[in-house]
């Protein structure tokens, strides 16, 4: 009786092994052939040719003036688009952080709307402000580098009132109290307490930002005009355009060392400034605003950041709701058609179902591959688990034109050409989604108090009664508000879909880029709509999401 | 009845136990004491079946039960910082365990209003766990633990994270409840007066061993070793020479029980009070500080170079900082060991 149940225990241990070793080979292989696999092959043409190595297109970014100068230009935008980004983000991060008025939550909800639009949408957006009859178009901003900080500022306010403001909220707002007390001023106590303390968190937010307008496409492919381009529009230029394949791998490759040093460099100065403190519950540090002075400054800091948010989206929607100051549907309605010349070849409307189809199918694929991968990672913490989480990340520090232009260059031939395939565009997607499913998954597995587990066994529940009753309630959520990452990403994707896309296989955001392409108001009209379109139904996505996130324990 | 013999449980190459023997009788309350470390909880873990034994085994009715997996063992576990279900309310955390027994609804509601009566929870099945204050929250960890009725109750800590007005208060309780569910329990706990104020016996446990077991009274009138002794809160201890059949310290003889007669020197352990003011004394000491203690005050003095000990006197005309005494020590506050 003791041996057959000895038995029976190492046969459930036998397969628990094999379950997790399946939880890790699954997402292991299929990273490896469509993410490890095109970043090998561009690092091979950006090195070589026919087995003879030759850096030049690597070189070259530094050698020719051209090229050097779209990698100066990508650095510096970034840079100004960070330090504008914190300039506007800031006092809204203050309210957020730290002024107790009504809606405090609401807003930190509202502030996320932006970062999750798709860029080509954001772009319309600010097209549609500063174009010559739009609302701003005396300003003359339409094309060039002011539009591009503006939309990189929008999309960015999120991260730091995100990231610097829940961090402060929980800052003890005792440690300023006692640097008062101890004889500091106001700014004397924010310079040399507050700040220090918020210093991980302001990296953290900087970095990202940077890393997001260092890899910035669709904003700068729409905005930029002909003369600006950052090194992600140059590859595709150099792709779609001149057809150098040499070339755009270089600047590929070059690219990817950037974001390698970059990366590297601020974990190393995060864990240098890494303090243990104690963090206090939110409500603890918050203050209701005192006198009139300091309601109208929180309040013209909500309202201020509020118009800027919102005023783009809002003359989207209105615009494309209209022609010649007369509200009508006509734009909607151009949608069945294929746009001026028979742009499209087909028309719009195929565009949407197509991105509603490989929605689902990306996000079938990202919640299965990355769900695994989270149950693996969370079930095991340890050094292993650490490296696959590492690798599982890697496409989300690649940026999605890198993935778009490995997949053309790699899956064409023998038994990996893809190119027809139906589900190459989903499985682009979903390689840029499933960073986004670990990191929602991963928290909240983790973040089940294996003594419930113990305390449901004791309680007389079977192993699999646990699972049922104390696992799978949290990972449903999970697995929904993974679902509902995957599918905003999906919808949203532009800068791999742009390289992969045929004809045929259009989506929302690369139809909106072609009707773009050409001049002509009725285009812009269509754009217009697909975008609003596009705007309505990532907004329900999110929505749908933020309705089924757990209260606690996610890392966005 | 419970039985636990020669448990070993490895933590690596730790020995979180190191052969426990223990025994719980039917109706009995047993509690577990000892610090931090001292493999309490792993005791429990391991009778409970949360935690594989190395050797040794854990048997009910004199059937081992090593075999038996944790959900089938029937034995009630409360957790320390009790573990409630958070997606759960009340009634899900009370129910869980009769759910799992198969029970239909209308035996668990009546269960579950039964428990929260006995726990003093009327009215509370529908709150969700996270509005509960600590103490309610200890009451429902409680009310779950008994719920299925289990054939033994094991709480671990369970007012360790309270305050000590209500930690006195749900000692009643806890007392009343157990002696009226003539449930059979396994206490652990750190707190010395917590497990003489409930134990029918106790088990000092260190390093994963016990070190002794036996009725309150007994555990408290003998600390089997000088490390009982000093986690009871006794002392200080010092090396005293024996002259004639007594033991000489610093504040004055003691008879050396006669197993030591032989011995030249003993172990000394005095006892809180040991030492009294005794205007007839020979030992004198100087007050070096004085703390008001309510109906007494509590004058730590210096005898020579021997350490502080801590002399009770009324509060009327206490004498000051500074001033000499005279001291005795009362022989039945000293335990002596062996050297």
């Amino acid at each position: 009786m003791d041996q057959h149940r000895a038995a029976l225990n190492g046969a459930a241990l036998n397969r628990s092994r094999l379950w997790r070793l399946v939880c890790l080979l699954v997402p292991l292989a299929f990273l490896g052939l469509f993410f490890a696999y095109p970043v090998a092959s561009i690092i091979g043409r950006g090195l070589g040719e026919r087995g003879h190595l030759d850096p030049s297109p690597v070189l070259d970014v530094v050698r020719d003036s051209r090229l050097r100068s779209i990698a100066w230009f990508t650095t510096w935008q970034a840079f100004v688009s960070t330090v504008c980004t914190f300039v506007v983000a800031w006092p809204l991060t203050y309210v957020v952080a730290r002024s107790a008025i009504p809606g405090r939550r609401w807003l930190r909800a509202f502030v996320i709307v932006p970062f999750v639009m798709p860029t080509v949408v954001v772009a319309i957006a600010f097209l549609a402000l500063l174009q010559p009859d739009g609302p701003l178009g005396f300003l003359g901003w339409e094309r060039g580098v002011a539009p591009i900080l503006l939309a990189h500022v929008f999309f960015n306010v999120a991260v730091v009132v995100r990231t610097v403001g829940t961090f402060w909220e929980h800052l003890d707002p005792r440690t300023v109290d006692a640097a008062r007390v101890l004889g500091a001023s106001r700014l004397r106590a924010f310079v040399t307490t507050t700040l220090p303390l918020l210093a991980p968190a302001i990296a953290a937010a900087a970095s990202i930002v940077f890393l997001f307008t260092f890899t910035s496409f669709g904003v700068v492919l729409l905005l930029g005009g002909a003369q600006r381009a950052t090194l992600e529009v140059e590859i595709y230029r150099q792709t779609a355009r001149l057809l150098d394949l040499r070339t755009a791998a270089g600047l590929a490759l070059a690219q990817m060392v950037a974001i390698v040093v970059l990366l590297a460099v601020t974990a190393r100065l995060q864990e240098r400034r890494a303090t243990t403190q104690r963090l206090v519950t939110a409500t603890d540090g918050v203050r209701r605003p005192r006198g009139s002075a300091q309601w109208v400054a929180v309040l013209a800091a909500v309202a201020g950041t509020g118009v800027f948010l919102g005023a783009p989206l809002v003359v989207l929607v209105v615009r494309s709701f209209s022609a010649g100051g007369h509200f009508t549907l006509a734009h909607y309605r151009a949608l069945a058609s294929t746009g001026d010349n028979g742009l499209l070849f087909v028309p719009a409307w195929q565009a949407v179902r197509n991105s509603l189809v490989y929605a689902l199918e990306a996000t079938a694929i990202a919640v299965v591959v990355g769900g695994l991968a989270a149950v693996a990672i969370a079930a095991r913490p340890g050094r292993a688990s650490r490296a696959v989480d590492v690798f599982i990340m890697l496409p989300l520090g690649t940026s999605a034109v890198t993935v778009g232009f490995g997949f053309l260059i790699a899956l064409d031939r023998g038994p990996l050409d893809l190119r027809t395939s139906v589900l190459l565009v989903p499985i682009a997607h979903a390689i840029v989604a499933i960073p986004f499913v670990v990191r929602a998954m991963v928290p909240v597995l983790r973040s089940i108090d294996p003594r419930l587990r113990e305390a449901a066994r004791v309680l007389g529940a079977s192993p699999a009664r646990v699972w049922r009753e104390i696992d799978l309630p949290v990972v449903l959520r999970a697995v929904g508000v993974a679902a509902g990452f995957a599918a905003a990403v999906s919808l949203g994707e532009f800068g791999a879909t742009v390289f992969i896309a045929r004809p045929d296989t259009l989506t929302i955001p690369v139809a909106i880029y072609r009707l773009l392409g050409r001049p002509g108001g009725a285009n812009f009209g269509q754009a217009m709509a697909l975008s609003t379109l596009l705007m309505a139904v990532t907004a329900l996505v999110v929505l749908l999401m933020e309705g089924v996130r757990p209260s606690r324990a996610t890392e966005f | 009845m419970l039985t636990v013999d020669g448990a070993v449980v490895r933590f690596g190459s730790r020995d979180a136990l190191d052969g426990v023997d223990l025994e719980v009788a039917p109706g009995e309350t047993v509690v577990v004491l000892g610090p931090s470390g001292s493999g309490k909880s792993t005791l429990l873990r391991a009778i409970a079946g949360l935690e594989p034994l190395a050797s040794g085994q854990v048997g009910w009715n004199g059937i081992d039960v090593g075999a038996v997996p944790a959900h089938e063992r029937q034995f009630g576990l409360m957790f320390q910082d009790y573990a409630l279900f958070p997606h759960r309310d009340v009634r899900g955390n009370v129910e869980f365990g009769l759910r799992m027994a198969g029970l239909d609804a209308g035996t668990r509601a009546k269960r579950v209003d039964e428990v929260l009566t006995l726990v003093g929870l009327d009215g509370y099945a529908d709150r969700r766990v996270a509005t509960l204050s600590g103490g309610e929250q200890q009451r429902v960890a409680l009310a779950r633990a008994i719920a299925p009725s289990p054939r033994l109750l094991m709480l671990d800590e369970p007012l360790g994270a309270l305050d000590r007005v209500l930690r006195e208060r749900l000692l009643d309780e806890l007392r009343e409840l157990l002696a009226t569910a003539g449930l059979p329990a396994l206490y652990v706990t750190h707190d010395h007066d917590e497990a003489f104020a409930l134990a029918d016996r106790v088990v000092v446990m260190r390093a994963g061993r016990v070190v002794q077991a036996g009725p309150p009274d007994v555990v408290w009138r003998a600390p089997a070793d000088e490390w009982v002794a000093a986690f009871l809160g006794f002392g200080p201890a010092i090396d005293a020479p024996v002259h004639a059949g007594r033991a000489v310290t610093p504040w004055g003889d003691v008879p050396a029980p006669e197993s030591f007669a032989g011995a030249t020197t003993v172990r000394i352990v005095l006892r809180p009070g040991a030492v009294v003011l005794d205007p007839l004394a020979r030992a004198t000491g100087i007050i070096h500080r004085r703390t008001f203690g309510g109906d007494h005050v509590a004058l730590a003095v210096q005898v020579g170079d021997a350490p502080l000990v801590v002399v009770r006197a009324p509060t009327t005309n206490a004498p000051a900082v500074g001033a000499a005494v005279a001291v005795a020590v009362d022989p039945d506050g000293v335990l002596v060991y062996g050297p």
